[in-house]
């Protein structure tokens, strides 16, 4: 039994269990992803972010790092979409 | 950023590098803080704290880029560039000195919940037991202040003073009814002394009772009469100062014959009817005040009771009201400075000469003989009928006619050894002489 089993068995939350990354937006001005591994690269158009998922896109307009710690970045900017990229 | 950091000392940096989402990697597993990271061509903007500076040094060297300072705010970086400016350390030094001494003084007094006693009596009366603005906080004696105000003032029934930084609150609850119990006691220890007097006999030569005066000429409406000998009846016409209820109560034996007088006080419900002339005049012209809208401000900077103008001193207008706005200046809720500062506006005037209309006139001396009437009805006095008329006599408006009035009579006369003698006593006294 995987861990998913696990936590789908215990009713637990995955994003703690399994390390899922968890994305709040508010609105389309700032979004927020907690789990987050790395960042892979940084452009005023993208920010792409390793998760254990796989890595994350957001795409949008003046990006900007508003700030990270060891759990979770905020990005603020115009955002236009988040994508995962296999 | 942490506020602390932000107020300490914060810098903008600009790193030059090839990989720059290493840089940031790399200061995130060492739990190095950067915010507001905004990326350009071949660099990236971030902001930091200062103290957090210095271990960029490991993260530069391994990710082989160029770090520059852009800005650097925060009170250490201010404090380190006016290091040498003496004046400015000086300035910092009194800055805080004056603080330091102004929250030793008192600076604002408040009092909450008095009604008849007014804010200037209540502060005049800590002036005068030495409690005043500008005084040492720490000779302030709260417990002086309420045991002394509570003595002194007969309607507080409650006071609580406390200091809170350099503002002294006095909070008081004033008892309403204490005049009316006051009153009532007054009037029950009088009339406990007469029945007293009454029960002791007739050695006590003062004498307690009273009469009831009229205080008008009129006719008397109602008469109920509790205590006491009533002298006139319902429909009788009596004259201002006549006895309307006599405090002698005459004891007949059986055989009819007076046995005693004794003094009581007389109490009664009285109405008289009576007629009152009114009379106000009002002048058709006078003189008003027509504002012409041209306004002067002057600033004004108040230190205790000096007060300093900035900028000019005199309006400059023939004719104008001045409205003074004065804010204590405060740092906080509780700690204020001896500084208030303001404004003082001059509104200018001109003095017109115009004449009131009928309706104005009218109007003006309604307003005026209501006010007359109110004040009677605050009296009791009931109007019966009011026959007042407002005529135009040349230059003026004329409001007369009579007023016609039930007025209670509670007037009292105290009574007279000669009401209580006998009658006995006085043929008797007659006689002694006609032998001697």
């Amino acid at each position: 039994m995987g861990k998913k089993e696990i936590a789908e068995a215990l009713g637990m939350p995955k994003d703690v269990v399994l390390g899922m990354p968890l994305i709040t937006m508010t609105g389309n001005m700032r979004v927020n992803v907690e789990n987050f591994k790395s960042i892979v690269s940084y452009e005023c158009q993208s920010v792409r972010l390793l998760t254990k998922k796989g890595c994350m896109e957001i795409r949008g307009r003046n990006l900007e790092i508003e700030y990270y710690d060891e759990e979770q970045i905020q990005v603020r900017g115009i955002i236009c979409s988040i994508e995962y990229i296999n | 950023m942490e506020k602390k950091d932000r107020i300490l000392g914060f810098i903008v940096i600009r790193v030059t590098s090839d990989n720059k989402e290493r840089f940031i990697n790399m200061c995130r597993f060492k739990d190095i803080r950067l915010y507001s990271i905004t990326p350009g061509d071949d660099y990236i903007e971030a902001q930091m704290a200062a103290k957090d500076f210095r271990r960029l040094r490991e993260v530069v060297r391994k990710t082989k880029s160029r770090v520059r300072i852009i800005k650097k705010s925060g009170l250490a970086f201010m404090a380190f560039r006016y290091r040498k400016h003496y004046s400015f350390v000086a300035g910092i030094f009194l800055c805080v000195s004056f603080l330091y001494i102004c929250s030793l003084f008192l600076f604002n007094i408040t009092f909450s919940g008095n009604i008849s006693l007014t804010q200037p009596v209540l502060l005049r009366y800590l002036d005068s037991i030495g409690v005043k603005n500008g005084m040492r906080i720490s000779t302030i004696d709260c417990d002086m202040i309420e045991t002394k105000m509570r003595q002194d003032f007969d309607e507080i029934t409650w006071v609580s003073a406390t200091v809170k930084g350099n503002h002294l609150y006095v909070y008081i609850k004033e008892n309403d009814g204490y005049l009316n119990a006051a009153e009532n006691l007054q009037s029950q220890n009088s009339s406990m002394q007469s029945g007293a007097d009454e029960n002791g006999g007739s050695a006590v030569s003062e004498i307690s009772g009273s009469n009831i005066v009229a205080t008008q000429n009129g006719i008397v409406e109602s008469i109920i009469t509790r205590s006491g000998t009533p002298m006139v009846k319902k429909g009788d016409e009596v004259t201002a100062g006549q006895i309307l209820v006599s405090g002698i109560v005459e004891i007949y034996d059986d055989a009819g014959e007076l046995m005693t007088k004794r003094a009581v006080n007389a109490d009664a419900d009285i109405l008289v009817r009576n007629e009152t002339e009114y009379s106000d005049t009002l002048e058709a012209a006078y003189e008003q005040k027509v504002f012409t809208g041209r306004k002067k401000t002057v600033k004004t900077l108040a230190f205790g009771d000096y007060i300093l103008n900035i900028g000019f001193e005199k309006p400059g207008f023939k004719m104008y009201d001045t409205v003074y706005n004065y804010k204590n200046v405060a740092l906080e809720e509780n700690f204020y400075l001896p500084v208030a500062f303001g404004s003082r506006t001059y509104y200018e005037y001109e003095l017109v000469q115009s004449e009131y209309t009928d309706e104005e006139a009218a109007g003006i001396l309604n307003k005026n003989l209501n006010t007359a009437l109110s004040e009677y009805l605050e009296n009791n006095v009931q109007i019966l009928d009011n026959r007042v008329r407002i005529l135009k006599n040349n230059d003026a408006y004329v409001c007369e006619g009579t007023l016609v009035m039930l007025t209670p009579q509670s007037e009292k006369s105290p009574l007279t050894q000669e009401q209580l003698q006998m009658p006995q006593d006085d043929a008797e006294g007659e006689e002694e002489k006609e032998s001697s």
